[in-house]
């Protein structure tokens, strides 16, 4: 009997020994791991992307997806078993991983000059932390865009306001004469609330610019502040008002964001104005095929609210961060951030590169190529406010906008309850 | 032959320990760890959860499942399991109860966010419940039901009842089974009522099941995280204490404070297990 037990225990160990020394075979073969949240079409997009740099170079990019990335990475990398590059957006993860000293700083391989000359300064800036390089961004969007339906803006005679007094002015009149002039979604599962907070992110950043703008982000400015809380009353004018916003309130609440753009196709129209970034152009092709850009929907730039900051745009973006170095992972980030890539990627999908020396002319969208000139022109370019406070900030800056909608009188209540994690999130 | 009986034990034990007991020592451990530094923190990780309101109020919710859900289940599977005790069409009713178990928690969750579906009133109603209550009365003002509080804490346990009523009738069934028929008869002989029978008789000779049904169902309590995360994501006031120890986990990046609410998970769930073992212990 001991004898079999002695023979289990042995067969046991062999398994193992044979299971580490076909990792470490493994490991030497020329292949690189990438972790991605890119899912449906854009994952196939970026299997496309990825098939020239494999032609070329002859690494096997093992590509794995989820859509849970961030929960997914924590316990890799925990478990020592992180991918060799990864591609996330959360940057409050990005700032964690590099306090441990768990990423590569990518300044040691990566052509600092031809990075400078590629990318604009708030991206190589957003993705140095404590003077190492330890994210590059490969796609990005624009966000406070006002989108539309042409048709129904030029039947009842309406125009496009440059500025907020105007289009508050717009949209009362048009309460007033008994339509809904906006829609808004703001259900996302456990992440609802994030169209709400880009809502008080343009505000602040338009009428009381940048620098108010990163103090608060970076904890400086508190919630309860004159500067935050004026921006969400102005948005209050919208938000808060039953209405104006397509269902109510709480419509708003419990529906999710493509869902409801369709209030600006209904005729005669059941809304006109929708606040959203440049990825919705995704869900109207999507959703919407035999629509037409420009023809049948279209956006108009967040109108000025100070004219001392008229030219300021807000941003988000997804960056890659490599955990492993080795020469396959710095390949690829090198592949990533190119030119070619991302001239690949741009036209195929709907977001903006990072890399200026993509030509206009891959562009798949005359929407995306207005998105790039929104921000070419803009001066100050900021990366979303929200993505860049601690984790726990983030998601009870969420679940305040949600519960300000649900109840706007307990504004005070909710901004001091920010305040408090606010204080003890830095 | 005694050593070598125990050796037969070594597997088992040792897959415990390397799973179980290793696991739940490095938890409690972890939750005295400050993770950004690395250092012995003592309780000041247990102290910062217990004075962030957010977790409290998870807990508060946890609670309220307890009061309402498990009673709530138990009332209901009581009854159906007695009502069909006699019936001919027994196994098909247990069948269609026990459906739901078989779907995966999200997809049931998914399919109760399209029943609960709300359109604002004057619109067609998508959600099957809103579309059925403005059938019945057509003054009726539709409700979103996942996103008003409290009303959506109990929406929640609705999903509950029906996932898991279902495998509580089979388990309360069996149990009337066991129970031998001589004593209805001689109960129905002296005189007793329907009534009488089930709370003096039937009730009474069902305590082991309902024990064990009780302690699935405090577990599942504890644990409970895929349905909320599902229908409401935790916001306005749905957010459990399992969903506070993912968001600690894996938004927050910080091992020390989410291990406390393991531990505190753990401490909850333990005594009753505890009990449980005693009890088998005992026999």
């Amino acid at each position: 009997m001991l004898k079999k037990v002695i023979l289990i225990i042995f067969l046991i160990l062999v398994i193992n020994v044979n299971y580490v020394f076909l990792k470490s075979n493994q490991e030497e073969e020329n292949e690189v791991t990438f972790l991605t949240m890119a899912g449906g079409f854009e994952l196939d997009i970026m299997e496309k992307m990825l098939e020239p740099f494999e032609e070329r170079t002859g690494i096997d990019v093992i590509l794995e997806s989820s859509g849970d990335v961030d929960s997914l990475i924590v316990t890799r990398v925990e478990s020592g078993n992180p991918p060799d590059v990864a591609n996330i957006s959360s940057y409050g993860l990005i700032r964690k991983f590099e306090e441990r000293n768990k990423v590569i700083d990518m300044s040691k391989f990566l052509n600092i000059e031809k990075l400078e000359n590629e990318f604009s300064k708030i991206w190589i800036d957003l993705g140095t932390i404590n003077n190492k390089l330890v994210a590059v961004f490969w796609k990005s969007v624009i966000k406070g865009l006002i989108w539309y339906n042409p048709k129904s803006l030029s039947k009842y005679k309406i125009n496009i306001p440059s500025t907020w007094d105007e289009l508050i002015n717009i949209s009362r009149n048009l309460k007033n004469k008994g339509f809904t002039p906006w829609t808004m979604g703001l259900e996302d599962g456990s992440w609802s609330g994030w169209c709400g907070t880009d809502w008080i992110e343009d505000i602040l950043l338009r009428k009381y610019g940048p620098k108010k703008y990163v103090e608060w982000y970076q904890g400086k400015l508190k919630f309860s502040s004159e500067e935050v809380r004026d921006s969400w009353l102005e948005w209050g004018k919208i938000a808060a008002d039953d209405d104006m916003q397509y269902g109510g309130r709480r419509y708003s609440i419990c529906t999710d964001l493509i869902t409801t753009v369709s209030p600006l196709f209904d005729s005669p129209p059941n809304a006109f104005f929708h606040h959203q970034a440049l990825f919705l152009l995704n869900g109207l092709k999507e959703y919407y095929p035999d629509f037409k850009s420009i023809e049948d929907y279209n956006f108009f730039k967040f109108p000025i609210i100070n004219e001392k900051y008229k030219d300021v745009i807000q941003v988000s973006a997804d960056s890659l961060i490599m955990f492993n170095d080795s020469p396959q992972a710095r390949e690829l980030v090198k592949y990533m951030i190119s030119p070619e890539a991302q001239s690949y990627w741009v036209s195929f999908s709907n977001a903006l590169p990072p890399n200026k020396k993509v030509p206009l002319d891959v562009y798949n969208d005359e929407l995306m190529k207005k998105g790039y000139k929104i921000l070419s022109e803009s001066k100050y370019i900021v990366f979303d406010a929200s993505d860049l406070m601690p984790p726990q900030l983030y998601d009870a800056f969420h679940s305040a906008v949600i519960n300000y909608m649900d109840n706007p009188k307990r504004l005070n209540q909710i901004l001091f309850e920010l305040d408090n994690i606010q204080s003890k999130a830095y | 032959m005694k050593k070598r009986k125990i050796l037969w034990l070594i597997p088992s034990i040792a897959f415990i320990i390397l799973f179980y007991i290793f696991p739940l020592v490095n938890t409690i451990i972890l939750s005295f760890i400050n993770t950004e530094e690395g250092s012995f923190t003592g309780f000041e990780n247990y102290i910062s959860i217990i004075s962030d309101k957010k977790n409290i109020f998870a807990i508060f919710n946890n609670l309220t499942w307890l009061v309402s859900f498990l009673p709530i289940i138990i009332i209901i599977s009581l009854f159906i399991s007695i009502i069909i005790y006699n019936s001919k069409y027994s196994v098909l009713i247990k069948t269609v109860l026990i459906l739901p178990i078989s779907i995966s928690s999200v997809t049931c969750g998914i399919i109760w966010k399209l029943i609960y579906s709300y359109q604002p009133k004057g619109s067609p109603q998508v959600g099957t419940l809103n579309f059925i209550l403005s059938l019945i009365n057509r003054e009726y003002i539709p409700h979103a039901w996942l996103y008003e509080t409290p009303l959506n804490n109990f929406a929640i346990m609705v999903i509950g009842v029906w996932i898991w009523t279902g495998l509580c009738v089979v388990i309360f069934f069996l149990g009337l089974n066991n129970i031998p028929k001589d004593y209805i008869d001689s109960a129905s002989i002296e005189g007793a009522n329907n009534i009488n029978i089930v709370f003096k008789i039937l009730i009474p000779l069902l305590k082991k099941e309902i024990l064990a049904v009780s302690i699935f169902l405090f577990i599942y309590i504890f644990n409970l995280f895929d349905l909320i995360y599902i229908t409401t994501g935790g916001k306005l006031n749905t957010e459990v204490i399992a969903m506070r120890m993912y968001k600690e986990m894996f938004m927050g990046y910080n091992f020390g404070r989410a291990s406390v609410l393991a531990v505190f998970i753990f401490v909850m769930i333990f005594p009753i297990f505890l009990v449980k073992f005693l009890n088998l212990w005992k026999r």
